[in-house]
This record gives C-alpha cells, sequence and structure tokens, in this order.
C-alpha cells in the first residue's frame, strides 16, 4: 500500500509542472495583464506603468517567468508574491483553501450521510412508496440549479432570520467567551451552504447507489446466499452492500475535486470566503501566481481524493491488490 | 388612473412644501431641462439640495483661523466638527461592500477603492474633504499657504496631535512619508503626483510642526496634490523601510495590534474575504462641539459581499446597517421596502464618471504590420467634428434613460459631471436629439444615400459604416449599444456593436489602437479635481483615449486645450483656475472627440437608527462622514 502511495505521489509531480506550464501560457497568451485595468485610469501615470511591468517581471517572456517560478517553487517551496496583495500566495491561499476544505468536507459528509441510505432504502423497496420519494427527492436535487438553490437558501435566511443570509462567521465572533461558542457560529454558518452544495451531489448518489445495489442484488452469490437460509437483511447489509460500494468510492475521488470547483458558486452567492473567490478574482486581475497555484491546488486535490479512493477502495475490497 | 394623478400631485406637493428653496429651484429647473421626473424620485430622499453654492470661500489655500465660539476644545488646535448634531457615545455600525475587502492597509501603495475605503477610516490625511460642501478642510494640517515668491508653501501641522499608540504626530513623519514614496524601492503611484513641470516636490523640515516644500515652478494644484500625500508614523515604519520589508509591514497579514494609524478609527480584526473590523481611536484628533471626542461608533465594522442580491438580502435582514450603489433594478423594490425595513433610500443625483462613446482619431498605422490603425476613408469621417456632432444628433439618449436605464440616469453633454458642482460647466455646447440636423450635417459632408439601401455613402460609394466596440458581460450595457446602433441606422449610419472581452478592450484602444470607435463607462476620475483628469484633455494623456500620448497635439483646437491646461496649472487663483477649466470643457463640448451619452445616479441605503448619515454622490459615498455617524 505504502508503495502505491509513493508511486502514485511521485507520478503526478510531471503531472504537475505540465499543468503549471499550460497555465502560465495560457495566462500570457490571453489579452490584458495586470495593470490593464490601471491603464485607462487618469490618475496613474505611464512611468509607474513602466515601473511597475518591469517590477513584476512582465517584460520577460512568458517560459523564462514559468521558469523562475518554477525555480523558486523546487527550491524555496515558494510559490511566488501575488501581485495585488504584495504577499506571499500560500499564505494568501491558505486560510481560503482551509474554508473551501471545510465546507467540502461537510457538504460530501451530508451528501453521504444521507445518499446512500436513502439509495438502500430505494432499492430494496424498488417501485414502492419509499423509492418513489426518493426518485423524487434525488430528481429534485439534480434538476434545480445550485445557483436558484443558493439564491432561494439566501433569501429563506433573510425571511425566516432562522440563518445568516452568508458568510463563515458573524460579527461578533471574536468577542464569543469560548472556542466551543466560535465553533458553533461557524456551525451555523455551514448548514445551509452545506445544503446547498451536497444537494446536487445528494442526488446523484442516490441513484448510483439505488441502481449500484439493485445490480448486486441480482447477482448469483446474493441468490445463494438467500437459499442457504441467511435472512434478507442481512444478506443486503453484509453481502451485497459492500459490493455495491466500489463504484461509488471511484465516484467519491472525483466528486470530492469536483466539489472544490462547484463551490465556487455557492461561495460567491453566500459569500463564503473560499479559494474559489480567490481564483476568480485573481483570474481577472491576471494576477499570475495566484492563479498559477490556485489551479496547483485544484489539481493536488483531484490527485488526492483519486488517491484517497483508491485505498478506500483496497480497504472495502479484499480482493483488490495494488501490489 | 385618476388616482394615480391624484397621488403624484399629492406626492409633489409633500416634495415641494418639505425640500428647502435650492431643492425647489433644483426642481424645476431638472423640469425645463426636460427632465422627467418619475414617480420614483418623489418617494426618495434626495441628497442633490445640499451642495452649497457659495463659493466665496474657495480658495487653494488656507490659513489657520481661531476655532469659532461655542467650541469646547481639549487642546488649543483639536479639530472641531462644524455643523454636526452631537450624537449618543457607542454602538456599532455595519456596512456591507460589494467585493473581496482591502488589498493592503499601505496608504501609500494602494491602488484600488476596497482598500482606500478601510485605509481613509484609519489614516488622517492632511487636508479633509467635505463631500457636503466640496470645499478642501484642514486635516492634519491646520494651515498650508504659499510663501511669498509663490513657489515654496508651508505646511503648519497641529500641535498636539498623538497617533493611536500615544505618540506625537510631527514634521518627522511627514518627512519620513516623503522618503517612503519616493524610494525606488517603494512602489506607488503618489509620487507621481507630488510634482510640478516633471519635477518632484522637495521637503524641507522646518521645525516640529512645520514643514516647507519646493516646487520647481508655481502651480495652482497643489492643494489637490499635497491632499494625496498619505503620513505614515516613523517611529513605527522606520525600522521595517530601512530593513527593505517596508510593504510587508502593512500589507494585510500585518498584525492590527502594531498597525499605527491617525484616522477615527483603527484596525482592530482582518478576516480575509469576510469582514474587517475597526474600533474607536483613542487619539483621534476630532471633537464636537460639546467637546466629546469623535468617533461617536465603538466599531465600525466593514462585511464582504461578493454578490449584489447577497449584499442586498444582509441589509434587508437587519444584519447589515449600509449599503451604496445598489443594483439599479432593485430600487423599485427597495423604494418600496422603506417603511417596513425602516431604513432610507436616499438618491444623491448623478455620480462621477459617465458612459462614453468616441471614434478613434488615431492618423498613422502599426508599426509591425504597416497597416493604418483606422481605414483613413473612415478616419476623415470620424476627424471631422461635423461627422461626430452629427453623430451626437442621431441619439436619443432620453428614451434610452426612460426606458433601458429605468430614469435612473442623467443625461450629460461633457466628462465632468454635475455631481462636481464647482467644476462642471453646464454652459456648453449641446447636440440634442434632433434627426434633422443630424441628416443636414451629413448632407454637408456628401454622404447620401446614393443607392436607396437606407445607408449613406460616400460620392466614391464607401458605406458609411462603423464597427464599435465595448466590454461584454454588462447585460445594461449591451442592451443601450443596440439601441444606440438603430438610432444610428435611422440617421443612415450603419454601427454594428462588438462586444469584447475588457482585457482585449484595453489592449484595443490603449496599447494596438486597432478599433473604430468605442462604448465605455468611465468611472471617477478619482478625486473632484481638475488635476486628476488632466490626463484625458491634454494631447499627451494616456487617457486621452480618442487619441492618446500624442508627440504634439494633431490639431489646433487640442493645441489650445493643452496651452489651457498649463495656464490652468499656473493660475493661483481657484475662481480663475475654474475660468480656464470652464473653456477646456467648452471646447472639448465644441469638437465633441467625445460623445459624452450619462452618468448613473448614485443610491445609497442606511438604517434609520443612525444619525449623521449624510450621503453623497461623491467617494466615499456613505462612510466619508463615518466618525460622526451615531447611534439614535
Amino acid at each position: 500500500m505504502l508503495r502505491l502511495v509513493l508511486r502514485r505521489l511521485l507520478e503526478s509531480v510531471p503531472l504537475l509542472i505540465a499543468i503549471s506550464l499550460v497555465t502560465f501560457f495560457l495566462l500570457f497568451h490571453t489579452p490584458g495583464d495586470f495593470l490593464a485595468a490601471l491603464r485607462l485610469d487618469p490618475k496613474i501615470s505611464t512611468e509607474f506603468l513602466n515601473r511597475e511591468t518591469e517590477r513584476l517581471g512582465l517584460n520577460h517572456p512568458w517560459h523564462i517567468v514559468w521558469l523562475r517560478w518554477l525555480w523558486g517553487v523546487v527550491r524555496h517551496g515558494d510559490l511566488g508574491h501575488s501581485f495585488t496583495y504584495k504577499i506571499p500566495v500560500a499564505s494568501l491561499i491558505g486560510a481560503r483553501v482551509c474554508n473551501t476544505f471545510l465546507l467540502a468536507l461537510t457538504s460530501t459528509l451530508f451528501a453521504w450521510a444521507i445518499a446512500v441510505p436513502l439509495g438502500i432504502i430505494a432499492a430494496v423497496r424498488q417501485n414502492k412508496l419509499a423509492d418513489r420519494i426518493a426518485s423524487a427527492v434525488a430528481f429534485l436535487g439534480l434538476s434545480i440549479p445550485a445557483v436558484l438553490l443558493a439564491l432561494v437558501a439566501v433569501y429563506f435566511a433573510a425571511v425566516t432570520g432562522a440563518f445568516p443570509t452568508g458568510g463563515m462567521r458573524s460579527d461578533t465572533y471574536f468577542m464569543l467567551p469560548s472556542a466551543w461558542e466560535r465553533m458553533k457560529d461557524i456551525g451555523r454558518h455551514l448548514i445551509l451552504p452545506t445544503f446547498v452544495l451536497g444537494m446536487g451531489g445528494l442526488a446523484i448518489y442516490t441513484r448510483q447507489m439505488r441502481s449500484n445495489l439493485l445490480e448486486t442484488l441480482q447477482a448469483d452469490y446474493v441468490r445463494t446466499a438467500l437459499a442457504k437460509g441467511v435472512s434478507y437483511r442481512a444478506a443486503v447489509m453484509r453481502h451485497a452492500l459492500r459490493n455495491a460500494l466500489n463504484p461509488m468510492i471511484t465516484l467519491f475521488g472525483f466528486a470530492f475535486s469536483d466539489l472544490l470547483s462547484g463551490a465556487f458558486l455557492v461561495e460567491n452567492v453566500m459569500a463564503w470566503p473560499g479559494l474559489g473567490r480567490t481564483t476568480i478574482e485573481a483570474y481577472m486581475s491576471k494576477d499570475l501566481f495566484v492563479v498559477a497555484a490556485s489551479v496547483l491546488m485544484a489539481s493536488v486535490m483531484l490527485i488526492l481524493g483519486n488517491l484517497l479512493a483508491d485505498i478506500l477502495l483496497a480497504l472495502n475490497d479484499p480482493r483488490i491488490r495494488y501490489e | 388612473m385618476k388616482e394615480m394623478t391624484i397621488l403624484m400631485a399629492v406626492a409633489g406637493w409633500l416634495l415641494a412644501g418639505c425640500a428647502p428653496q435650492e431643492a425647489r429651484e433644483q426642481a424645476r429647473a431638472s423640469k425645463e431641462g426636460g427632465i422627467t421626473t418619475s414617480t420614483q424620485s418623489a418617494q426618495t430622499v434626495s441628497m442633490q439640495s445640499k451642495i452649497n453654492l457659495d463659493y466665496t470661500t474657495m480658495s487653494i489655500e488656507h490659513r489657520a483661523a481661531p476655532p469659532p465660539a461655542g467650541f469646547k476644545l481639549p487642546f488649543p488646535d483639536a479639530m472641531y466638527a462644524g455643523n454636526i448634531t452631537s450624537g449618543k457615545r457607542g454602538g456599532s455600525f455595519t456596512y456591507v461592500a460589494f467585493g473581496d475587502g482591502p488589498k493592503t492597509f499601505d496608504p501609500i501603495t494602494a491602488n484600488d477603492s476596497g482598500s482606500n475605503e478601510v485605509i481613509s477610516r484609519i489614516f488622517a490625511g492632511l487636508i479633509d474633504f467635505d463631500n457636503q460642501t466640496q470645499e478642501y478642510m484642514p486635516g492634519l494640517l491646520k494651515a498650508w499657504y504659499m510663501e511669498d515668491d509663490k513657489r515654496n508653501w508651508l505646511l503648519q501641522l497641529r500641535s498636539g496631535m498623538k497617533w493611536s499608540d500615544g505618540q506625537p504626530i510631527t514634521a518627522d513623519d511627514i518627512m519620513f512619508s516623503a522618503q517612503v514614496i519616493f524610494s525606488p524601492n517603494v512602489a506607488n503611484a503618489v509620487k507621481d503626483v507630488l510634482q510640478v513641470a516633471g519635477k518632484p516636490f522637495e521637503f524641507e523640515k522646518v521645525d516640529d510642526l512645520n514643514v516647507r516644500v519646493k516646487l520647481a515652478a508655481p502651480s495652482g494644484s497643489f492643494q489637490t496634490l499635497i491632499s494625496g500625500l498619505p503620513v505614515i508614523p516613523k517611529h513605527v515604519y522606520e525600522a521595517p523601510f530601512k530593513a527593505g520589508t517596508y510593504e510587508q509591514a502593512l500589507n494585510i497579514n500585518a498584525d492590527p495590534a502594531k498597525l499605527v494609524c491617525s484616522g477615527p478609527f483603527k484596525l482592530k480584526q482582518y478576516q480575509s474575504g469576510e469582514r474587517v473590523i475597526l474600533e474607536r481611536n483613542p487619539n483621534y484628533l476630532k471633537y464636537d462641539r460639546d467637546g466629546a471626542q469623535l468617533p461617536c461608533l465603538d466599531t465600525l465594522i466593514i462585511t464582504y459581499s461578493p454578490d449584489m442580491d447577497q449584499a442586498l438580502m444582509r441589509f434587508k435582514s437587519g444584519q447589515a446597517d449600509g449599503l451604496i450603489r445598489p443594483r439599479p433594478d432593485a430600487i423599485a423594490d427597495l423604494q418600496a421596502g422603506q417603511q417596513a425595513g425602516n431604513y432610507t433610500l436616499y438618491d444623491c443625483g448623478p455620480g462621477e464618471g459617465a458612459n462614453v462613446f468616441w471614434f478613434n482619431l488615431k492618423d498613422g498605422s502599426n508599426p509591425g504590420n504597416d497597416k493604418p490603425f483606422v481605414d483613413p476613408v473612415k478616419l476623415k469621417w470620424f476627424q471631422d467634428a461635423r461627422f461626430r456632432r452629427a453623430a451626437m444628433h442621431a441619439l436619443d439618449k432620453e428614451s434610452v434613460i426612460r426606458t433601458e436605464l429605468r430614469g435612473l440616469a442623467v443625461s450629460v453633454w461633457g466628462l465632468e459631471s454635475p455631481a462636481v458642482a464647482f467644476w462642471y460647466n453646464p454652459d456648453i455646447a449641446k447636440y440634442p436629439f434632433d434627426q434633422r440636423k443630424a441628416a443636414q450635417l451629413f448632407d454637408e459632408m456628401d454622404l447620401k444615400d446614393r443607392n436607396g439601401d437606407g445607408i449613406r455613402e460616400d460620392a466614391a460609394g464607401n458605406r458609411a459604416a462603423f464597427t464599435f466596440i465595448s466590454n461584454k458581460g454588462n447585460k445594461v450595457r449591451e442592451k443601450v449599444a443596440s439601441l444606440l446602433a438603430a438610432d444610428w441606422k435611422n440617421a443612415g449610419i450603419d454601427a454594428q456593436p462588438q462586444f469584447i472581452d475588457f482585457n482585449t478592450l484595453v489592449k484595443n484602444t490603449a496599447d494596438t489602437f486597432e478599433y473604430e470607435a468605442c462604448l465605455l463607462g468611465f468611472g471617477g476620475s478619482g478625486g473632484p479635481h481638475p488635476a486628476n483628469s488632466m490626463n484625458v484633455y491634454l494631447s499627451s494623456g494616456r487617457t486621452h483615449f480618442f487619441n492618446p500620448s500624442q508627440k504634439s497635439p494633431a490639431t489646433q483646437w487640442e493645441a489650445e486645450t493643452d496651452k489651457l491646461g498649463q495656464e490652468f496649472n499656473a493660475t493661483l487663483d481657484v475662481m480663475k483656475q475654474r475660468d480656464v477649466f470652464f473653456r477646456m470643457q467648452a471646447i472639448f463640448a465644441e469638437k465633441c472627440p467625445f460623445l459624452p451619452l450619462w452618468t448613473s445616479k448614485v443610491y445609497v441605503l442606511a438604517r434609520n437608527t443612525f444619525g449623521n448619515i449624510k450621503p453623497s454622490p461623491l467617494s466615499h459615498e456613505l462612510l466619508w462622514n463615518a466618525e460622526e455617524i451615531y447611534v439614535k
């Protein structure tokens, strides 16, 4: 197992380098640069623009800029400085990554905690009332766009006053007396974004779980188990379920990184201080190194998510070995 | 229908009865000017009447005067707040801002409105600007005036002022700030402002409270230029400056406890992407009539929302007390909710900046491929003022404003906004909608519809057609562009809008010059003083968009404007300066290189539970007098 992890991580290094190469190429070959907006500002002098172009190294060809950046990353683990904020990129996106990660984690847990049981019930009680309800929930979740759901959630919060309309913390967060109170405060802010972001996944997982389980329930070994006199409940829970989970775990690997990018919409509408907002803002202002680092973060998430899925697969299914 | 008329009449009567004299006069003036007043504006609190039209006190310099009688000041040089209502001390105000928050807390390197919104609350300026009277007021300085040679200026600091950590504010701080600004290691745009005739200001410390600024030539804009000099505490930032780590000392990762400042508030907490929490600066220099120190509020919280709907929801649900510039399509809804939400929607009138159209008038060709910037046939038309005037006459701006802009904009004829009352020249050439006049001018240029397809051609058969670019993503702008194109089509000109990425637009207009015409929204020029917009008027300016960065003026009228620009800077009498600037505006209106369209009105929302709310069309629309705001 350890060898698998090491091999995978090593293999991802050239991949990440290639991704950063493409990122830099694209950023330099789309029109405009970091100073574009300042060029239309009558208060900014041409001398200032020239000085800035030189200071930021924008007068060099793109591959030189990329190589220098790469050298910094390899040599010092330095992701560069943000043009806009003039602080190291790592410190800029560090807190944001954690916030997005938190939201992605809770919404994954939310989606899975409901989708798996719901899918099981739907499969076991195929075409009965419970199945119909589960299907209705799933289709509703699939057909409502996340943006709309987010807007409805914000509206709901504003009208009822039961939840905050957005953000991650209250204005009074730092005046709260204990760590427990602070956690509760963040928790309260998490509920609606988690629901909105998790809803899409919930729908997909429910349908997936249902069809996987239905398929395995048809399998010979389940029929054998039932014929041997194993109770239906035990046959489902002990034999069919573990096999039905395999495709779900693979899905999880992709879905997790998907959540990071999907979180952007929710972050925007619900003012969650996540990575998505920083990335878009940096992209719009062509803040090179921030964009590069954000893209890298998303790639790393995808790689780690898949690795995690593979490990979980091995744990779930003793037949799967990577040696 | 009848009820509606009565309602309107009642609303009109109420408005006329309650509003001060100026407002009534202004209402009459705007009716005569053909601007329709909708029922909407009858219900909104209009802030336009508050502009002081008395210019006798305007000057480019300021000499110290004793405080008016009736003020109890703790030290002789303390700043006294003029006509403000004394408010209760304590409480908190939450302002929700559209955006992602500050990029830096450094007043010297900040270049964006998100940062300045916070910085202006925590750093006091040398010279203040009163958004209501639109006059410069003493800030950290109690006086600033020319010495006898008319070139050198003396800056006099108030005595007894302290930084938020209790250290005195002295001339050394000004000297140090100037040193940082002119240091090659600190990238900033201020250094380009603090100069005259291409030579930087020289600073000389006279004593602890006085600084002499030496100029290469007399400058009538000195007051504005020097008000852009931020003052930072030497005793805190000298060490990092010498160590070469100055830029880290004031960035967003800076420890709030170590950020020493001079404004009404100081930084308590910054949460990236969420909010900035400001608290009272115990050493702020401003006091009210009763001798109570400002600010009234204990805390000022600025929360950030990347989405306008979200921001509005926060305001409506009571989680925020103030918001500026709500989306135009939300105005009607916000108006209706005023009573139930216990807030007021303030109509501040036209803001700074304008939507502007221009033709590319640049001669010559691209050095790379020898392709002319503009097709020579078309360039000849564009460079003819008659063509530009005719294009203006062909536009029915009022109907665009009424329909697509929901009446939330005001038609303008020059680049200067009526919001900046003193510098705005209302008597300039105007080109109201007149299809007959447009046709006449085109005919005069021998542009006629020769083949009966509805589009004019010149004698050689070239179709009178052009493409104009605009930035995509703004739905209203896109709709408006098609309305403009339709108007021009009626006049026999085939104008095609083309929507491109903003960055590409900047490249085309400022770098390659390969475009025929452009429609763009100008933001405010960065301050209500002509010195800030000279770059647009002067032919050498980079933002002289229709023909930027010229080595020598291309036309006679541009040469004349350039000369007036120089005269403006050299004139030391503010009323004469105004005449000069009025002439510059008149030339631009007459020659019509820019086709000014309209300026959006500024709206501000604030909860009724706060006092001293004085919204303004100028920046900052709501927080400019944050130190006076109090909880009722």
